[in-house]
């Protein structure tokens, strides 16, 4: 009875999603997946060539193999690490723990809705697939691409079960020691509502000062930013991958002193994801009510990630060793490119807000493109983030005239 | 003044606003009376600017809300039936934002949050982060973010709804001194009883049109089982019955 209603449920989420996804929103979703699908074929086809070329088809077929594998073991890793989130905070949807709903079958659904965005893996695999055609072992190449479904499906379950396991670890001990209801005793007590007014609860009176409104938008960014645990996971990549950045120039190699701009150009993106989580945050209906220009919205939300990048780009400064030209022309690509990236992130969230996954969405994938740009045509990627950015800016002054987003 | 000119706002198929025109004089109350999915959330929301309308015009203290939006939304006050915030800011912070982007003397509007927030019973509590609160406590401070900047223009969805009886009273006279200094107050609510104390004037809306106007002498006498309001509303409704499903 439940899995059915479950099943269904699924089914209605999936067809409920796509019927509200515009559809200028799937045009360009699907154009960018065919690109990011024809990139990874091109990359892989020369590796496939290579390895083929070095050390015949059973190798390139052996490569094939590991490549699927490894797309198996990302999704499931990202399904695995989506789902703890979502076991961790209370998920979407009716009050699940006051409903005669199995344990089981609500993990199902959380492990399913974890995994779904996973799916775009799937790109990937079709584009190893082709890649290998004609030049992996064709024994290897039919076991890869008949097997791939099963190693994506058991890769996924061993990753839920994993997190499944770990729960039922810090289970509260239950009044029944079946495995239903410790499940359940455990979702409770991780999904409890903390009670109001505890003792030890921080008091905070506000700022009372007069300011321009940016910065009055921008502090209340800083507030939000620093409290919000869901732009601390993103701040705490950025972080990571800024002193990454910098720690590579203490490296003696060359190769790894390249990787300072590739690391810190990771951290600059991180930076601006920034923007898109806390700006999404706001509650749509204050938002949208206050006498504030759509620009000084964007200049506000810009703001601190461009601060992040300035610091990045001086501390950068600071420890890089070089000749001093190259040197200094590598460093302002990166402010500017970190500084598009902060624009174009702070136009899309406000353009698509409150939808916050989409703005992220978009980023990525837009940033992905430039990068794979970059690496096929020097220059391409930047001139491509460049044209992203105007575009989501010239898009600023039609905010007023979003619609039933809320 | 707050002055909706052929409003017509649908969802696919459904007419959800049917070319609404409706003036809110300033210096009333004027309440907005309808069953459950009349139509009253989507007139405020059209009203606050939060969706755009497919036809007509919305004019708030004389400025046309998507032609010259700041202007009008700098006269505005919305408090949404559904408040939302910033769960992680303490309900000071979250008034001191708004005080800051609307441009407001801090002291003064430190005070006047203060005042209203004492008022409501919610100053002890202020502080404390939004996402500790319960519903009532954020109805009082989306009532509150409302009226900080005392708007020449108030839209109110359910807004009395989940205050206790001391806090509804305070609220009740915080929107009469705000009508009494000028300001347009458009009252929506399905609670008879709340409208006909607090309201100088009741619109009856009925699937999307405004179907009657009644001035306050109208429902001031009141039968023992349903006030003179209560049979305006359901004549209205009962002489427009729902259509059969096709």
């Amino acid at each position: 009875m439940s899995r059915t209603a479950f099943a269904r449920l699924r089914r209605d989420l999936l067809r409920a999603r796509w019927r509200r996804t515009p559809v200028r929103l799937r045009l360009a979703l699907g154009l960018l997946a065919a690109f990011a699908g024809a990139f990874a074929f091109w990359q892989l086809r020369l590796a496939y060539a290579t390895v083929a070329e070095a050390s015949g088809a059973r190798a390139a077929g052996a490569a094939f193999l590991v490549t699927l594998l490894a797309i198996a073991v990302a999704g499931a890793a990202g399904t695995a690490v989506r789902f703890a989130a979502r076991l961790r905070g209370v998920p979407d949807g009716p009050a699940w723990l006051a409903l005669p709903v199995p344990p089981s079958e609500l993990l199902r659904l959380l492990a399913w809705e974890a995994g779904v965005p996973m799916r775009a893996f799937a790109v990937f695999a079709a584009a190893a697939c082709v890649a290998a055609a004609g030049i992996a072992d064709p024994v290897a190449w039919v076991a890869g691409v008949v097997t791939f479904p099963v190693a994506w499906t058991g890769c996924r379950i061993a990753a839920t079960a994993a997190v499944r396991a770990l729960l039922l670890r810090d289970a509260v001990p239950a009044a029944s020691d079946t495995a239903g209801a410790r499940v359940t005793a455990a979702l409770a007590r991780r999904w409890s509502v903390r009670a109001p007014g505890r003792r030890g609860a921080p008091r905070r009176g506000g700022t009372w000062r007069r300011m321009p409104v940016p910065v009055a938008l921008a502090w209340n960014e800083l507030r939000v930013m620093r409290r919000a645990p869901a732009v601390h996971a993103v701040l705490a990549t950025a972080t990571a991958l800024a002193i990454a950045s910098i720690g590579a120039w203490a490296v003696p190699a060359p190769a790894v002193r390249a990787s300072a701009f590739v690391l810190a150009l990771g951290a600059c993106a991180a930076f601006a994801e920034t923007a898109i989580v806390t700006g999404g945050r706001g509650p749509f209906a204050v938002v949208r009510a206050l006498p504030v220009a759509p620009v000084a919205q964007w200049l506000a939300r810009a703001t601190v990630p461009a601060i992040a990048v300035f610091a990045l780009v001086a501390a950068h400064g600071a420890v890089a060793r070089g000749p001093a030209v190259p040197l200094r022309v590598s460093l302002a690509w990166l402010a500017i490119a970190g500084l598009a990236m902060a624009a174009f992130a702070s136009a899309l969230q406000l353009t698509t807000f409150p939808n916050t996954i989409a703005a992220r969405r978009v980023l990525a994938l837009g940033l992905g493109v430039a990068a794979a740009c970059s690496v096929m045509i020097p220059l391409l990627g930047w001139i491509l983030l460049l044209a992203f950015t105007l575009h989501a800016v010239r898009r600023l002054p039609r905010w007023w005239a979003l619609e039933d987003v809320a | 003044m707050i002055r909706l000119a052929g409003v017509t706002r649908r969802y696919g198929a459904l007419v959800a606003l049917d070319g609404v025109s409706l003036d809110v004089a300033p210096g009333a109350i004027t309440g907005l009376l309808g069953a459950n999915g009349a139509g009253k959330s989507t007139l405020m929301r059209t009203a606050a600017g939060l969706q755009a309308p497919d036809a007509g015009q919305v004019s708030i203290a004389g400025h046309d809300l998507w032609q010259a939006p700041i202007a009008a939304r700098r006269e505005l006050g919305y408090m949404a039936e559904e408040p939302r915030f910033h769960e992680e800011l303490s309900g000071l912070e979250y008034l001191s934002f708004l005080a800051g982007v609307r441009g407001l003397d801090p002291h003064e509007s430190a005070r006047e949050a203060r005042r209203l927030l004492e008022r409501l019973g919610l100053l002890a509590r202020a502080g404390e982060p939004v996402e500790r609160w319960s519903h009532g406590m954020r109805k009082k401070l989306s009532f509150v973010a409302a009226v900080l900047h005392r708007p020449r223009a108030l839209l109110c969805d359910e807004a009395l709804e989940g205050f206790d009886l001391e806090a509804s009273l305070a609220a009740r006279e915080e929107l009469r001194a705000l009508a009494t200094a000028g300001a347009a107050v458009l009252f929506a609510s399905h609670v008879t009883p709340v409208l006909e104390r607090l309201c100088d004037r009741i619109v009856l809306l009925h699937r999307g049109r405004v179907v009657r106007s009644l001035p306050r002498a109208e429902w001031d006498a009141s039968s023992p089982e349903f006030s003179a309001l209560e049979r305006a509303f359901l004549d209205v409704v009962r002489t427009h019955p729902a259509p059969e499903p096709a």
